[in-house]
């Protein structure tokens, strides 16, 4: 399926929820929990905090959905109202809460199972230390520049999609994206 | 092939390369050029280290209660009065409004300011006169006057009866 037939699907399926349709919300409610709680996972690294942002995401597409009007791909939309949460509660809470997930030893990324009898201790250790190394180093990063790497990255966008969710220019996206990775390079060396 | 790291509307292709976006030919364009080029095939093999260790970043799946808390959130706020769902129109919606509400209360008050409000003279309530401090000064000498020259008249009176 082409890029422009998801986008007339996703935006069918939130002009049937305009018109009362129910099913077609838990459509896409099923479509884009994963990418949009995911994201915000990376963006904010807290889990708990992430699937809450994430159902805010979701209430306010069904609360907008009576002034719902197709302008731009569903996906762009959604990605909109993520990032602007996810970058207003980094604002408000990053002196309370920013170091403190990353010092945290546990975290809550998935780890390697221990049944795995090919997986020895060392092996697991080291996954945890360099998983812990690429957290901090996209924490580090000026939160556009996250936005931006995440999308790229895990998302798959288009440079102009990327544009359109952050509100800058095409431009703007390689520049912060290009500035992204050769910080991620840098501070990524010393395990290579 | 011009190098791509040295310009920067082509870095892009590097990314693109080592994301593995770039069509076929541009690839192969891009894999002779960094044969040669140190300096890109130096970048390729950072990009392609930072994408395996993001590669490497797995998120943790969602709850499975995820979309019962929504439904209930939803359900509660569909229960919610009608002016308390006023409140919460997206704020998208607002956007507009706030310049133009800005400008209006501008407007208005270069309005005020142009036109002071005089408030007239309010005739006294209760019987009760409203006067200034020199005028009460006014009336106390004046008092004092009238008190001297009664003094004075009072004496002048007891004067020919002493002298006769």
């Amino acid at each position: 399926m082409g890029a422009s037939a998801a986008l007339d699907y996703d935006a069918q399926l939130m002009l049937r929820v305009k018109d009362g349709d129910g099913a077609s919300f838990t459509e896409l409610l099923e479509k884009h929990r994963s990418p949009v709680v995911h994201f915000l996972y990376r963006m904010v690294q807290d889990h708990a905090v992430a699937e809450e942002l994430a159902q805010e995401v979701f209430l306010r597409v069904y609360r907008s959905r009576n002034t719902y009007e197709p302008t731009a791909k569903f996906t762009t939309w959604l990605f909109r109202i993520a990032t602007h949460l996810a970058l207003n509660w980094l604002r408000d809470g990053k002196n309370e809460r920013g170091q403190e997930r990353l010092d945290d030893a546990t975290g809550d990324g998935p780890v390697l199972q221990v049944a795995d009898r090919n997986v020895s201790v060392e092996q697991k250790l080291l996954y945890e230390v360099r998983l812990e190394e690429v957290r901090r180093a996209i924490s580090t990063l000026p939160e556009k520049q996250r936005a931006a790497v995440l999308m790229h990255k895990y998302e798959e966008m288009e440079y102009s999609q990327i544009a359109r969710v952050l509100e800058c220019s095409e431009s703007a996206v390689k520049s912060l994206l290009f500035r992204a990775y050769e910080t991620l390079r840098v501070r990524l060396a010393h395990m290579a | 092939m011009n190098c791509p790291i040295r310009s920067e509307e082509t870095v892009d292709l590097l990314l693109a390369y080592t994301a593995r976006r770039l069509d076929p030919v541009k690839s192969a364009l891009l894999e002779r050029h960094m044969d040669v080029c140190p300096q890109c095939a130096e970048f390729r093999a950072g990009q392609d280290f930072v994408w395996k260790a993001l590669d490497a970043w797995e998120a943790p799946p969602v709850t499975p209660d995820f979309n019962r808390r929504l439904y209930q959130r939803i359900e509660a706020e569909a229960a919610e009065p009608w002016y308390v769902r006023l409140f919460r129109v997206p704020l998208a919606g607002w956007k507009p409004a706030i310049p133009l509400a800005a400008a209006g209360l501008l407007v208005f008050a270069g309005f005020v300011y142009d036109h002071p409000v005089v408030a007239p003279n309010q005739p006294s309530s209760g019987g009760t006169v409203r006067v200034s401090v020199s005028e009460a000064e006014q009336v106390e000498n004046t008092l004092d006057d009238l008190q001297l020259l009664r003094q004075l008249d009072s004496s002048a009176a007891a004067q020919p009866s002493e002298s006769m």
